[in-house]
């Protein structure tokens, strides 16, 4: 299994115990998860190096297909289909887009049950989501403060600069001949 | 278990003023440092969001650093894509890279610094990064500085309504505020501390990014402010 780095590692090993199922589910290929911004978070049996031209194309299907059906004045869109001569591909998306689950199939494949499982895994996804994805906006709400710095913030900022100048200048040396 | 902090950098502005290039340089500068984790950089058309993804850097021995930077594809086609990607990244650093061109020069105005605006106030009405805009630290890049019929760095900025804490010209030195003029750009110094923790205004780089001239010192800015910010205020967990 490929591995996306956009969530922690928690997040990750929660949906890739979350994908075990459907992993043994026979006919089963192909399975990707996209989190929102259209990067990859877990897959298996896709190449790496194809993984995120993959992940933004499912979560741009996924999103189109939506488009198409509001327009249509028919929503909200469950799930999207592809058939192919051997494969069926099954695109679903949890609430609020927070991630977009992948299942390529053989074609012979029972649906109903993939759809089933399909949806009671992408709710998984979005609970594990939802739980730790949480990030402390306090973060940056106050940063006009830190106009007063005191001398140890102060002197941590020396070192900083310091060691990202260290990093940068290495570099500069390395390509001089 | 070590706690993991990570910031989001997201490089906005108009289409072909050098988003990805930028990225690329970034790269570069970092290619050979132990530190880069990851990238997906596609040249010439954007077609969804390029990305570079810097770490680990160590802080100490429970603590690890991850950079993520994100630049979207500005054409008019991706416009959907651009949409979600500002609603849905969540950029801790917003770098805008303006495009430097005059009407005259450009020959169409779609391709000159009028189209600034417009990509500058739709971030305004985008839910999430219009919530964001105006808590964190920003940088606008005036990118193509060797370019004839570049504009002045004043008529950009009023352009965009915010005032410059600092502007580093192409050479590293200072040209904003005339008290430092002359004085090389080096994060060490604390003068330059005092004028740059301010997220109402914004730090002005020149450059010209496809030759790297004076992008060493952005990616040090962005690397040195955001690497301070994690460090004293430790609440950015993933």
């Amino acid at each position: 299994m490929a591995e996306g780095r956009t969530l922690s590692t928690t997040q990750v090993k929660q949906i890739k115990e979350i994908l075990k199922e459907l992993e043994h589910q026979p006919g089963v290929k192909r399975i990707i998860t996209v989190d929102e911004t259209g990067l990859p978070i877990v897959s298996l049996g896709i190449p790496e190096e194809n993984e995120l031209a993959i992940s933004n194309t499912i979560m741009g299907t996924f999103i189109e297909a939506e488009k198409l059906m509001q327009e249509l004045g028919i929503f909200p869109v469950d799930g999207v289909v592809i058939e192919t001569q051997n494969f069926t591909g099954y695109i679903i998306s949890t609430k609020e887009g927070k991630a977009f689950l992948c299942l390529i199939c053989d074609k012979d494949v029972n649906l109903s049950v993939i759809r089933v499982l399909a949806r009671k895994s992408i709710n998984k996804i979005y609970e594990a989501l939802r739980l730790t994805a949480d990030r402390a906006e306090l973060f940056f709400d106050s940063t006009e403060k830190l106009i007063w710095l005191t001398d140890e913030e102060r002197k941590k900022w020396r070192e900083i600069a310091g060691q990202v100048s260290i990093i940068l200048s290495k570099k500069k040396k390395e390509e001089k001949p | 278990m070590k706690q993991t902090l990570v910031t989001t950098i997201l490089l906005s502005g108009p289409p072909f003023v050098g988003k990805t290039t930028i990225l690329q340089r970034f790269y570069e500068m970092l290619q050979n440092s132990q530190f880069l984790e990851d990238r997906e950089l596609i040249f010439g058309r954007t077609r969804f969001v390029d990305r570079l993804f810097v770490g680990p850097i160590r802080i100490d021995e429970n603590r690890e650093l991850y950079h993520r930077f994100f630049a979207y594809g500005g054409q008019d086609w991706l416009s959907t894509n651009r949409r979600i990607v500002l609603s849905k990244i969540k950029p801790d650093f917003l770098i805008f890279v303006a495009n430097s061109q005059d009407v005259n020069a450009a020959g169409d105005e779609r391709l000159s610094y009028k189209m600034n605006q417009f990509y500058w106030d739709e971030m305004q009405v985008i839910e999430n990064i219009s919530e964001r805009l105006p808590k964190i630290f920003k940088a606008v890049v005036i990118n193509k500085m060797d370019l004839p019929g570049v504009v002045s760095y004043q008529r950009i900025l009023s352009q965009l309504k915010i005032s410059p804490s600092i502007v580093v010209d192409l050479d590293g030195t200072i040209e904003f505020p005339k008290s430092m003029a002359g004085e090389k750009f080096t994060l060490e110094n604390e003068k330059i501390l005092e004028l740059i923790l301010s997220t109402s205004k914004a730090a002005i780089f020149k450059t010209i990014a496809i030759n790297g001239v004076n992008v060493d010192n952005l990616l040090g800015f962005v690397l040195t402010l955001l690497g301070f910010l994690v460090q004293i205020k430790e609440s950015l967990e993933v």
